[in-house]
């Protein structure tokens, strides 16, 4: 019969234990007290972790640190256990009692102490051989032993802390590189098309006939400089007098042989930006020969967005024009925007809106017509 | 019966579900491609990633139909000759030799049971080692082997070291069996003390060493039992079926690439060798960053090591099959998961530091290209997805998740494909092969700059630091700054790619 207990509230007594079991061991502790005199105080009693002894003579406080040593009693031989301790209970006014705990135990401190305690408690006798093989014994497990490791020497450390600098160095790049290409892909709005754009004066042919080109693509011309000589046969002039007059074919041919020049002059202090006639070549009358800029003539770049990026482009915006000729971008910004008037055409899904840009510097005449990239929301300072 | 019956039908119902579910989710991919994806033109990236893919899968491939072919062409072949060549030349004794260190009792009695057992059936003189820390593991052994009161032929050695690690363990093992002095026909089986032997396992391993003289040692097919949750063992079996088709793969090369501590069978005149006991107690590695350092976890890569370095050949039988208990570190899957493929990537990172430095004339062109492999791979494991999700912050949406459906697709028919590996698959397997991928890769990242930092799983003995300071403090902000940096170079790879 077992009767079954409901009650779980029971504390099994070994968990109430203390830490480690006290004994009534004899031993005593040598210590030398305050004007350096050496006494004997036998132990009341003795743990793994500290012990307790009593004193009329000496005057000790909790907290206070001391050394001495514990000396045990084999048969004839005496062994003493080199300790440090501290002070952590004080009960009585005449014969004091103290409480002490051990404190920095060696190795071999804690393996004899354990030996004689652990024999006192199952009742055997220690004996001085006990102790001996204790003490020659290695009885703590160890770090495992690490003969192998170790750190690079001071030349190879210059190199480790040299190629890790390069590494660093070339990850910073990258770095960039990875900041930048995200800037210029989510933050950065870029022209489809662009193109640059000069005022210009073209210069017609005034007449039917063989054109001789003086000037080439761009020169620089003074007002009034020829530029392009035009040969037309004479008979082209007087065809309706030569006919009124009933000429004979013979003084016909004579007149068709014959050929009037007329010279095209600039009519600015400009720069030839086109030729569009070859030498040598028949042009007829209002035909375009050439197209001349003026110093003073201004330079816009036209440019297509999408649709899509509408919203990032206002009047006043300032953008950045790449002109593809190597150097830095130019500054720019935005004085118009346009979209084609009939919305039905098909272009207008794709580049539907027309923006004029001013650069900030004249742009030389050399660029006209040249392809540009327009960014928008670049970096501009 | 019935009852088991009915348990065997829910399990396969459950399963049967959770494929549907899967497949559902793949379906739902599909249906999320927006219209005209998938035949608008695409960007030039969309090439490079495909070029990528191709060698990448090709990898992939060339393991799968190498292990196959293996398995089910040269090894039945191999078998039959290595058990002819067993008739004329047969070991002379067998040492099972096992380390344990705190585990559970459970799994301890299991294991020295499986190994008595197998130690009287095999049917040569046999000497079973035991490399144990606790008195108690030496108390449930010698009481094991009271009482299967083995013949006399069968005999018990325990070896009992301090708790200073696998690595001691091992080598005051083989100190042991060395001082039988062992001829050259005697085998050793290394057994790590979570594992359970099947029946016939040293009847199986043993003929290939009388057939392969050049063979140093050969390692075993391995199934598992997780004591964790169900994706924690799904994974652990993926792990496993993975496992055995690359194991088999390069076992058609005859190196196979690691010798698993788990179950590993040695030429006793290897591992007896002085040298050899060195390698496996001492093993460590001279790197331009991080100075010396001892290994302490992985030390089947340094048998490995030794092996090959002296010019020995290894083997895998694929129906050798041994049992493994899993004790996941963590409840945590992603946890457990973290220090698992820490320990795992940084042994096989440490072991490839050295193992290309063998050169290909001694490794061979294939074992020599997957050892490189291993290194590339965990920067191309990441590339489709980086540059999936770039794409889409650039391109729209659509493209992540037709990389995801691509995924999806590939991943099951991966999985499809390690049903003839012989392992059971599972619908969890193509999440698990895709997390694998990228965590692993990631992890795989940050450990190589680390390669000094390892602790076991099981116990948390930890290498000495170094005393001196510069060192301990410039591998910390070094592998810190080099990490950061190959972070910085890969993407700005892959948005140069974009």
């Amino acid at each position: 019969m077992t009767t079954v207990s409901n009650n779980t509230n029971i504390v099994h007594e070994s968990e109430a234990q203390r830490r480690h079991s006290r004994v009534k061991l004899p031993s005593s502790l040598v210590i030398t007290d305050q004007e350096g005199k050496k006494l004997q105080l036998p132990i009341l009693n003795l743990s793994a972790t500290g012990f307790a002894f009593s004193s009329k003579d000496l005057q000790l406080t909790v907290g206070d640190f001391e050394e001495g040593s514990l000396v045990f009693k084999f048969n004839s031989l005496e062994i003493g256990l080199d300790v440090k301790f501290q002070v952590v209970g004080v009960h009585g006014e005449k014969d004091t009692r103290y409480g002490c705990e051990f404190h920095e135990l060696g190795r071999e401190e804690i393996a004899t102490l354990r030996t004689i305690i652990t024999k006192f408690l199952s009742g055997e006798i220690t004996n001085i051989n006990d102790i001996l093989s204790t003490l020659s014994r290695d009885n703590f497990s160890k770090a495992r032993e690490d003969a192998i490791s170790k750190a690079l020497t001071g030349s190879e450390k210059l190199r480790a802390l040299l190629f890790t600098t390069a590494f660093v160095m070339l990850s910073l790049l990258a770095f960039t590189y990875v900041l930048f290409s995200i800037h210029q892909h989510f933050f950065v709005v870029q022209s489809t098309t662009a193109v640059v754009s000069v005022e210009k004066n073209g210069l017609s042919s005034p007449k039917n006939g063989q054109i001789e080109v003086l000037a080439n693509t761009g020169d620089s011309v003074t007002k009034g400089q020829p530029l392009a000589i035009i040969s037309s046969p004479l008979l082209t002039d007087v065809f309706t007098v030569a006919g009124a007059a009933n000429m004979e074919v013979s003084e016909l041919d004579k007149l068709l042989e014959r050929t009037i020049r007329s010279t095209v002059t600039s009519p600015c202090d400009c720069s030839v930006l086109s030729i569009s006639a070859k030498n040598e070549q028949f042009v007829s009358q209002g035909q375009h020969l050439l197209s001349l800029s003026g110093a003073n003539s201004k330079s816009q770049i036209l440019a297509r967005f999408k649709n899509a990026d509408l919203s990032k482009l206002t009047i006043g915006t300032k953008v950045l024009i790449d002109l593809i000729d190597g150097n830095a971008a130019i500054k720019g910004e935005i004085t118009a925007l346009t979209v084609p008037e009939d919305i039905r055409l098909e272009e207008h899904k794709v580049y539907a809106v027309l923006v004029t840009i001013e650069p900030e510097i004249a742009l030389p005449i050399s660029f006209a017509n040249q392809p540009a990239i327009v960014k928008v929301g670049d970096f501009v300072f | 019966m019935v009852y088991v019956g009915s348990i065997q039908m829910r399990e396969s119902l459950l399963t049967m579900t959770n494929w549907l579910l899967w497949l559902t989710f793949v379906g739902l991919l599909l249906l999320a491609v927006p219209y005209g994806v998938l035949v608008a033109d695409h960007p030039n990236f969309i090439f490079i990633i495909g070029a990528l893919g191709i060698w990448r899968y090709g990898v992939g491939m060339m393991h799968f139909v190498r292990g196959m072919m293996f398995l089910y062409i040269v090894f039945p072949r191999q078998k039959h000759l290595a058990n002819k060549a067993l008739e004329y030349l047969q070991p002379s004794h067998i040492y099972l030799m096992i380390t344990s260190f705190r585990i559970d009792a459970m799994t301890t009695a299991k294991v020295y049971k499986s190994i008595i057992k197998e130690a009287i059936e095999c049917g040569y003189p046999t000497t079973v080692v035991a490399s144990v820390v606790e008195m108690s593991d030496e108390l449930l052994i010698k009481n094991l082997w009271e009482n299967f009161t083995p013949p006399a032929h069968i005999s018990l050695k325990i070896v009992r070291i301090a708790g200073t690690g696998k690595r001691d363990g091992l080598a005051n093992g083989f100190r042991c069996i060395a001082k039988d002095l062992p001829d050259g026909t005697a085998l050793v089986s290394v057994i790590d003390g979570d594992t359970e032997l099947k029946p016939g396992v040293v009847g199986k391993c043993a003929p290939f060493f009388s057939l392969y003289p050049n063979v140093g040692a050969l390692t075993t097919n391995e199934t598992c039992q997780v004591l964790g949750s169900e994706v924690m063992s799904q994974w652990h079996k993926l792990r496993f079926a993975q496992r055995h088709v690359n194991m088999s793969s390069m076992a058609l090369a005859k190196r196979v690439l690691t010798l698993t501590g788990r179950m590993s069978f040695f030429r006793a005149s290897v591992v007896t060798q002085t040298s050899f006991i060195n390698d496996v107690e001492n093993d460590h590695l001279k790197h331009w960053r991080l100075g010396t350092f001892k290994f302490l976890t992985g030390d089947d890569k340094s048998s490995w090591f030794s092996l090959i370095q002296r010019g020995w050949d290894t083997y895998y039988v694929p129906d050798a099959v041994i049992n493994t208990w899993e004790h996941p570190p963590d409840r945590n899957f992603f946890r457990a998961a973290k220090q698992l493929m820490f320990r795992w990537t940084g042994n096989s990172l440490r072991q490839n530091h050295r193992a290309t430095k063998l050169g290909i004339k001694r490794l061979g062109i294939l074992t020599y290209y997957v050892l490189w492999d291993q290194r590339i791979s965990m920067w191309t494991s990441l590339v489709g997805l980086s540059a999936a999700i770039v794409a889409a912050f650039k391109y729209g949406i659509a493209i992540l998740v037709m990389y995801l459906l691509w995924i999806a697709l590939t991943r099951t028919i991966i999985t499809v494909l390690l049903m003839f590996s012989g392992h059971r698959i599972s619908p969890l397997y193509p999440i698990l092969l895709y997390f694998n991928q990228i965590f692993g890769a990631l992890m795989k990242v940050y450990v190589s700059f680390r390669l000094d930092r390892q602790s076991w799983t099981r116990q948390k003995t930890a290498t000495k630091q170094i005393d001196d300071k510069f060192q301990r403090n410039f591998n910390i902000y070094s592998a810190r700054l080099m990490t950061f940096g190959a972070f910085c170079l890969f993407f700005a790879f892959i948005m140069r790619l974009v």
